[in-house]
Parts: structure tokens; C-alpha cells; sequence
């Protein structure tokens, strides 16, 4: 379409311009007939009438003046001119490209992922009117409303139009085509979906005479099209459910996972646990107002003299909150990037104004207009910063692309990532900001060049001050890029080499879900999984294997809190415990300290043992031998005794690699089930190997169990880190794109310092420098740049540091052999670029160079 | 000619064709030698002004052209006022009688 416009507007012009042509033709003879008319010879009429008529070119050039549209003309003579100039020096124009499109790239993908968790709305109706209310315990962690006391909270808050409880929950389904598998549920109470206002895609979400009903996702409706067909009926866990609605996609509350919403047990008889509460407040209610109304609903429900508080929570805050600062902290980084670029691309298109300076010069002393030359300029740098951003747009996609698979599970609402409307209207942006700011310096340099007509090329100054200073922003913005990369690289590493506790490398863990009820507490139950580890531990590779509740890190020990009343004292105290059976801290790879590990007689549940952890006997013995001891302030668990103490194990790491470790207290399995387990199976070399195997055993011990995974503990553990990782990974690739860049640009500039000291170079050579003698010429000139370059930007990289002090782990925010390593690369690489066209230049043989102009 | 004295000139200029081409249609020289004819010789329009002049009038929609045979059968381009030229003379002459009048006062006060 453009272009059949373009090729009508030339046609358009030519035929104008040819009528003018005719038109001052036809003048002239008028002149000429009118003169001869008045008795004059007819050779010197025309002579006459030619001068009368003066600059026929000069003439015509001022009537185009007035023709309509006559500004687009020169604008597009311009642009011609700009891309013929880039066209015909296409590797210098790839260098600028390339340069600028990386810096658009990375800030088309910055711009995408800050979108989404910054500004992109939630898919709920005036979403920041949504909170969630749980409980703080006075030990300062987080717990969840109790399910008999639901009601009470519904009924009593006045500050919210309307509250609602849920909890999610793993359970199996089964159906008549595949293999059990889990699904996440969220139980729900009845105004759910009412708190958040969200209508479902297809159906309702209230069915007020049937209970076992079920709203399920658009995903999971999807994968259950086949059995729904005939009847919509789903088999979750041990109960049927009639499927009465879907939700549309973008629904993920309160995960992203979930796949149904059942409705929530209304019978308190049923140990239904725990649940947080969503609510909707009423507008122009503060969250302060409603933590005060919190407070008084928590003294009704649990008596006047409760030290535990309300916590109020934005829903939003809640989903995208911990991923709001590294989202900003991209998004600076990648400004940082472009600014580089810029400044790169500002020095590579001065070198290039400063080549063709005579050009310039000639055009202004033919008389064109100064602005005209900057405007020639600057369509040079639009033109490079338009095909950058075509380049660039191409880099942002395929980098949100990667992003969205590597993120995918680790990042909230990470497909709402995209190079959406708003995106790509902050790129074009961009790219003519990115277009003033590398074109401004070289236009400014090109009008300068007024006096250089008759000047040798030689004679011109070899680095300008603008040229040098953007060199050195160039290094004092890397450095600070470089050394926050470093810190947060150097957090994944203390990371992944910190100690968890027990040895992760040979064990393997499978995920067993028996969310059946009946299951669970069944003696045969224990029996099945007794005869699982025997035929497991049959096998030559098996070292050790057992069954747990816990799995580090992606099952973290259960908090118990004990109120203790009377003798003075009303105090909770918290024990954090966890299960298993006889193998199972072996399998982990606990390192046992003191005493040993369960037995199958502890099984019994007559036997009350438990295994502590390191801090947990210091905690709760102090310096004596806990074995042998009776943990008195455990209240009995499922019927059994005060444990006694058999067994220390070291500390290990539940919460991940980078919290803090707990006390931990083991009991046998029987006496803590619950509905989802982990198996876990030490083998001798690679556990992976032992996968197959597992699977078999457990397919054949549990027809009817789902087994979601099977993982080495070594990646589990590791998982632990993956969301620094992702928060790493980019950070490095821009500090990376930014050394690129910065060295191509000190490349290119000293490159073309080179070539205009050639000459100089050649005569110094001629008179018997050597190398070595003339190496200091240009170390002196970059020393000074790069020196106030790395001057600046650490104290930039310092306080970079500052910023991402909370985010770092086992090193400090101005780690002082970091921030000299990523200064040292730096400066490297620097002189590298001075050195390399400095050493061609010097490889040219001299008397050719001085014969040559 | 000083640059004040110019600008003047240029909206005159307009004035000028506008009312030359009121009393027939001509084509450029015929303009030039109208305009001559009707100052008595006070202004000579060169091509230099005459031609972006009459171009710009024309983008403005005041005149329109044809080419035709002049009276000695040449090919010529001639220009005519359209009724908004007219009424853009009118105009055009009314302010500048008003200029004209309140110069005539300042000089004379």
C-alpha cells in the first residue's frame, strides 16, 4: 500500500514538474516575442529575455516551495539520501543495527514481563478491592482460620460486601480411559465466586440443592471432554462430582493450577482443617479499616485475651507482589542497555560523519540550510533505529517466548506476558527516542564540519570530547550492569553449593497421592506399603527406601502450635514435625548423629519415639544427651504416648535452599498420615536409573494411586533456587549484551581514530618508531576514558548493590573482589578495543600509507 | 529593496494578480505586464516573485489554470480567478483600503 502511494506521488510530481518545465519555456518565449514585437534583433531578445528569467533551476526549485506537500518531498529526497547513505556501507550499518536491536530487544521483553505484573489489570472486577485474611501467631508466621470458625467470620465482618473461605487441596482422579492422576481442588465456601465476581464461561457457579457439584477451569474442562460427554460427572479423590460450570481462562484464583472448585464440607463434625478468607471490602474501605474490624471478629471468635492478629493481604500484592521489584529492577537494566546502545551507536555514526565530513561541509557552503543537514542526520539514526526495532521487535519475541517456558510455574500469570498493544507502543516510542539520542551528537558534529572543506583529512581532531565522554558512559553504565549480574550469579552458586542438610545426591523421591480417606488411616494400608519397600529394597541398586509426609523443599514439616495455660504461663509453643517410616531419614540421606533410626517395632503405635533434629535437641535439651529422653511438651499424637527420643539427625533445610533451618521433631508414619506421601529411594550411582523400577513397583502396589512425579532430590533441591535462577539468568545475558556492546563500541571508535592517524602513525614508523613506542599514544587517550568510566560506574555498581541487597544470599552487596573482577573485565575489554585496530593500522606498511594521499 | 519594505510587497503582490486576473484572464507574462501597466510602472514583478506567487495562489484555491493558444499562438498557460479569488479580492482590497487609510492617518497626525 505504501508503496503503490509512493510510486503515485512520484508520477503525481513529474507530471508537475514537467508543466513547470513548459510553463517557464513558454515565459521565456512570450519574453522573446514580446521583445522582438518592440523591434529588438531576435539573438539578443533571447539574451534579454534569459537574463530577465535568471536561474531557471534556482526558479523552478522556488515554485516547488509553494506546491502542497512540498516539506514530504524533501523529507523523502532525505530519507532517500539517509538509506543510500547506509546502504552503501552495509557492514558499519549492520554494526549500528544489530547494537540498537539489542537494546530494543531487551527492552521489548523487559517492557513485556513489566507489563504484565506491573500494570496488566487482574482478570477481576475492581481487583484491588480484594484481600485475604488469615491469622499471624505470636511466633510471627502465618496460619490459616480454623473450619469451624469460617461462619463466624462471614457473619461478623461489617467492613466487606462479601467473604468467603477456600483451601486447595491435591487429590486423584480417575477415570475410565487413563491413569489416576492428581489435580489441584480448591475447596470453597458458598460466596466465593460471588467475593470475587466472576461470571463462569459456560454454566453456574451455585447449585443451592445439590452439594457434590463442581465448577472447574476452562484447561481442565478441556482434558475431561471425553468422559464429561456422556455424563458431566467428575471422580475427584472418593467422590463424584456434577460438573454445573466452567471458568473462563485467566481465572486462577487462588492458583493457577486449580483445576475444580468444590464446594467446601458445611458439617464442622468433619475435620475439614484449615482456611484462608478472600474478601471483597466495600468501597472506600481502607485495609487498615478492615484489619481493626478483623481484630474485634478474632477477640469474639477466640475470647479477649488472643495475642494472634489479623493478616490482611492484597490479593494482588499476594499473586505478583515478590516478582513487582525484579520486574522494575529488568526494566532499568534494560534502559541502562539501550542508553549504552545509544551512546554506541551515537559514536559509530559520528565516526561515520566525521569520514564524510568534506560532504558536509560542501553542502553547507552551497548555502543548504543547517537544519537541513541535521535533518539528514537524524534520518540516518531513524533509519538504523527503525530496522533496529524490526530486529529488535523479532529479539523481544523470541525472548519473551524462552521466557514464557522457562518461567512457566515459577512466574505469576506468566501468559499474561506478551508483546501486547501497549508493548509494542512503548517500542516504537523507544526507537524514535533511541533515534534522537544516537543521532543528536553526530548531526551537531556533521553542521561542524562547516570548516573542514579544504582541511586534510588528517588534520581533523582524533577523538572528540563528546565522543570520548560517550565512551565513558558507555563503561561507567556496564559496570554497574556487570556487577549486579555478578551478585545475583554469585547468590545461585553460594546456593546451590550451601549444605541442605542431608545428601541429595543419590536419593530419588516419587509423589504418591492417596487422597482417599479410607486409605489413609486403614491398617492395610500400612501393610501395602510395607510390602512396597520390601520388593523396592530387594533390588541390588536400593541402598534405603521409605515412606514420608515431608519432602524438602517441596514439603515442608507441619507447624503444630500448643497453647500452654495455668502455673502462671499462657504461652504457645511450636513444634515442627514431620513423618515416616523405618528408612525413610535414611533414604533422605539424614546424616544421623546420635542414636538411630525408627525400627519396625516403633511402628507400633504403642511405642511413642521420636528422631529430632539437631537444633531441636539443643532447643529442647540444651547440652544433655537427648537419648532416651521424653519430649513432655509434645501432646500425644493419633493415640500414642509422649515420644521418646531414639535418634538425632542433622538439621535440614525444608523451606529451600535459602531459609532459615527449624527444629524438627520425626514421628512414625502411623501416628501423622496424611493423604499425599513421598517415596523415597537411595540407590548406589544414578538415581534416575531407578526410576523405571519405582514406577513399576508403585503402579503395581497402588492400581488406583495417582503418581504425579518422580524426581532426583537433587533437582528438587535445586528448584528451590530456580526463581533466583530466573532472576540471574537475564541478568547476566544483559550484562553480557552490554559488555558486547561496549566493546564494539570502543572498537569502532578507536578504529576510526586509527584510520585518521594513520598517516601521523606511518610518518612516526617511517622515522623509526617501533610499536612499542607509539602503543602509548593510544593507551593514553583510553586510559583516560575507560580510567573515568570505571571511576563512575562504581559508584553506580555500588549502589546497584544497595538495591538488590535483599535479594542476595552468602555474599555482600559490595562485595569488594566482585566489583574489582567485573571492573577488571571490563577494562579488558576496553583495551582490547583499543588495542586490536591499533595493531592493524600498525601492521600497513608505511610507505604505501604515505603514498597514498 | 530593504527587507521591511519586502514584506509588504509580498501580501501586495497577491492583491496585485488577484486584481489583474479580475478583469480578464492572462497568462504569466500577461500578469507581469497588467500589474506594470496598472501601477504605471511603479512595480515590475520579476519571474522570481511572479511565479511562486501564482503557484501559491493556486494550491490555495483562488486561481485555476488552463493551457491554451496566446493571441500570437503560442502555447500558454493562463490563469483565472475562481469565485473564492473573487472574494478573497474583495477582502483583501477592504483590509488594505483600512491599512492604507490608517497609515495615511498616522503619517498625516
Amino acid at each position: 500500500m505504501p508503496t503503490c502511494f509512493g510510486i503515485a506521488w512520484g508520477a503525481a510530481r513529474r507530471r508537475r514538474d514537467e508543466e513547470l518545465a513548459a510553463e517557464l519555456e513558454s515565459f521565456a518565449d512570450l519574453m522573446v516575442d514580446d521583445a522582438t514585437a518592440r523591434g529588438v534583433p531576435h539573438p539578443e531578445a533571447r539574451r534579454w529575455a534569459s537574463q530577465q528569467m535568471g536561474g531557471r533551476t534556482q526558479l523552478a526549485e522556488q515554485v516547488r516551495e509553494v506546491w502542497p506537500g512540498a516539506s514530504l518531498d524533501t523529507w523523502v529526497t532525505d530519507a532517500r539520501l539517509a538509506t543510500r547513505a547506509l546502504w552503501r556501507r552495509p557492514a558499519f550499518a549492520a554494526a549500528c543495527v544489530l547494537t540498537l536491536a539489542l537494546g530494543i530487544g531487551v527492552n521489548g521483553a523487559s517492557l513485556s514481563v513489566a507489563w504484565a505484573v506491573l500494570f496488566e489489570a487482574l482478570p477481576y472486577p475492581d481487583a484491588e478491592r480484594l484481600v485475604t485474611i488469615s491469622e499471624v501467631f505470636t511466633d510471627g508466621s502465618d496460619r490459616e482460620i480454623r473450619a469451624g470458625d469460617v461462619s463466624a467470620w462471614t457473619e461478623r465482618l461489617q467492613t466487606v460486601t462479601a467473604v468467603a473461605g477456600f483451601q486447595t487441596a491435591d487429590l486423584t482422579l480417575r477415570s475410565a480411559h487413563d491413569a489416576p492422576r492428581v489435580v489441584r481442588v480448591s475447596y470453597v465456601t458458598p460466596d466465593f465466586f460471588r467475593v470475587l465476581d466472576v461470571r463462569p464461561l459456560v454454566g453456574t457457579t451455585s447449585d443451592p440443592h445439590d452439594r457434590a457439584v463442581a465448577v472447574v477451569s476452562t484447561s481442565f474442562a478441556r482434558s475431561i471432554a471425553r468422559d464429561a460427554a456422556a455424563a458431566p460427572r467428575v471422580h475427584i479423590g472418593d467422590r463424584s462430582y456434577t460438573v454445573i460450570g466452567v471458568m473462563p481462562p485467566g481465572f486462577d484464583f487462588p492458583a493457577a493450577d486449580v483445576a475444580a472448585w468444590l464446594p467446601a464440607p458445611t458439617e464442622t463434625s468433619e475435620n475439614s482443617g484449615y482456611f484462608r478468607l478472600v474478601a471483597r471490602l466495600k468501597p472506600g474501605v481502607t485495609v487498615a479499616q478492615l484489619s481493626d474490624d478483623a481484630m474485634r471478629v478474632l477477640r469474639d471468635v477466640q475470647g479477649p485475651s488472643t495475642r494472634n492478629r489479623p493478616l490482611i493481604t492484597n490479593v494482588d500484592d499476594a499473586i505478583r507482589g515478590d516478582v513487582r521489584p525484579t520486574a522494575r529492577a529488568a526494566l532499568v537494566a534494560a534502559v541502562l542497555v539501550l542508553i549504552i546502545a545509544c551512546a554506541n551507536v551515537a559514536n559509530l555514526l559520528s565516526a561515520h560523519v566525521l569520514a564524510n565530513r568534506r560532504d558536509y561541509a560542501t553542502q553547507l557552503a552551497l548555502g543548504a540550510p543547517r537544519r537541513r543537514v541535521i535533518r539528514r542526520v537524524l534520518l540516518e539514526a531513524l533509519c538504523v533505529a527503525v530496522c533496529a526495532a524490526a530486529v529488535g521487535l523479532w529479539l523481544a519475541w523470541a525472548g519473551v517466548r524462552t521466557f514464557g517456558m522457562v518461567a512457566s510455574g515459577l512466574f505469576p500469570r506468566v501468559t499474561d506476558v506478551g508483546l501486547g498493544p501497549q508493548v509494542l507502543g512503548a517500542i516504537v516510542g523507544l526507537t524514535i527516542v533511541a533515534a534522537l539520542f544516537s543521532g543528536i551528537v553526530p548531526a551537531l558534529t556533521a553542521v561542524r564540519a562547516e570548516g573542514a572543506i579544504g582541511a586534510s583529512l588528517t588534520a581533523f581532531p582524533t577523538l572528540g570530547r563528546a565522543r570520548g565522554a560517550m565512551i565513558a558512559c558507555q563503561v561507567a553504565l556496564t559496570l554497574p550492569l556487570l556487577f549486579g549480574a555478578g551478585l545475583l550469579a554469585r547468590t545461585v552458586t553460594v546456593l546451590l553449593r550451601t549444605d541442605p542438610g542431608f545428601d541429595a545426591t543419590h536419593g530419588v523421591a516419587a509423589k504418591l497421592v492417596i487422597s482417599d480417606n479410607s486409605l489413609v488411616h486403614g491398617a492395610d494400608h500400612s501393610a501395602a506399603f510395607e510390602s512396597m519397600l520390601t520388593r523396592l529394597r530387594a533390588f541390588p541398586t536400593v541402598r534405603a527406601a521409605g515412606v514420608g509426609t515431608v519432602l524438602p523443599p517441596r514439603k515442608t514439616l507441619v507447624t503444630i502450635g500448643i497453647r500452654y495455660i495455668g502455673e502462671g504461663r499462657n504461652e504457645f509453643r511450636f513444634f515442627k514435625l514431620g513423618s515416616g517410616t523405618p528408612g525413610f531419614l535414611s533414604a533422605l540421606g539424614a546424616r544421623f548423629l546420635r542414636g538411630r533410626d525408627f525400627t519396625d517395632q516403633d511402628v507400633q503405635v504403642a511405642a511413642g519415639v521420636a528422631v529430632i533434629s539437631e537444633s531441636a535437641a539443643r532447643h529442647l535439651f540444651g547440652d544433655r544427651d537427648p537419648i532416651g529422653e521424653r519430649i513432655n511438651r509434645l501432646p500425644p499424637l493419633a493415640g500414642a504416648p509422649q515420644p521418646t527420643v531414639v535418634g538425632v539427625v542433622s538439621d535440614i533445610k525444608f523451606d529451600g535452599l535459602d531459609a532459615p533451618v527449624a527444629g524438627a521433631v520425626y514421628v512414625p508414619w502411623t501416628q501423622l498420615a496424611t493423604g499425599t506421601t513421598y517415596v523415597v529411594v537411595r540407590g548406589h550411582e544414578d538415581p534416575m536409573q531407578l526410576v523405571p523400577t519405582i514406577r513399576q513397583i508403585l503402579r503395581s502396589s497402588w492400581p488406583h494411586a495417582a503418581i504425579p512425579e518422580i524426581v532426583s532430590l537433587n533437582q528438587a533441591m535445586s528448584e528451590s533456587v530456580a526463581i533466583r535462577q530466573l532472576r540471574s539468568g537475564p541478568a547476566v545475558m544483559l550484562a553480557l549484551v552490554a559488555v558486547l556492546i561496549t566493546f564494539a563500541g570502543v572498537l569502532g571508535t578507536f578504529h576510526r581514530v586509527a584510520l585518521e592517524r594513520r598517516r601521523e602513525l606511518a610518518i612516526r614508523r617511517a622515522l623509526g618508531a617501533t610499536s612499542q613506542d607509539l602503543l602509548p599514544l593510544f593507551v593514553r587517550a583510553g586510559a583516560m576514558i575507560v580510567g573515568g568510566g570505571v571511576a563512575v560506574g562504581v559508584v553506580l555498581a555500588v549502589a546497584i548493590g544497595q538495591c538488590l541487597a535483599s535479594q542476595l544470599y552468602g555474599v555482600e552487596s559490595n562485595d569488594p573482589a566482585l566489583l574489582a573482577a567485573s571492573a577488571a573485565v571490563l577494562v579488558a575489554t576496553a583495551c582490547l578495543g583499543f588495542y586490536l585496530p591499533f595493531r592493524r593500522v600498525l601492521r600497513l606498511n608505511p610507505s604505501t600509507e604515505l603514498q597514498c594521499e | 529593496m530593504s527587507p521591511a519594505s519586502r514584506t509588504l510587497l509580498q501580501g501586495t503582490l497577491d492583491l496585485l494578480i488577484l486584481k489583474a486576473l479580475s478583469l480578464q484572464d492572462l497568462h504569466g507574462l500577461g500578469v507581469s505586464r497588467r500589474i506594470e501597466q496598472l501601477t504605471a510602472g511603479t512595480f515590475q514583478v520579476q519571474p522570481g516573485s511572479l511565479f511562486p506567487a501564482l503557484h501559491r495562489l493556486e494550491a490555495s484555491g483562488w486561481l485555476r489554470s488552463v493551457w491554451k493558444p496566446s493571441e500570437n499562438n503560442r502555447r500558454a498557460r493562463y490563469y483565472t480567478l475562481t469565485a473564492r479569488g473573487h472574494r478573497q479580492l474583495a477582502e483583501e482590497t477592504r483590509s488594505w483600503e483600512e491599512v492604507a487609510l490608517a497609515i495615511q492617518r498616522a503619517l498625516e497626525a
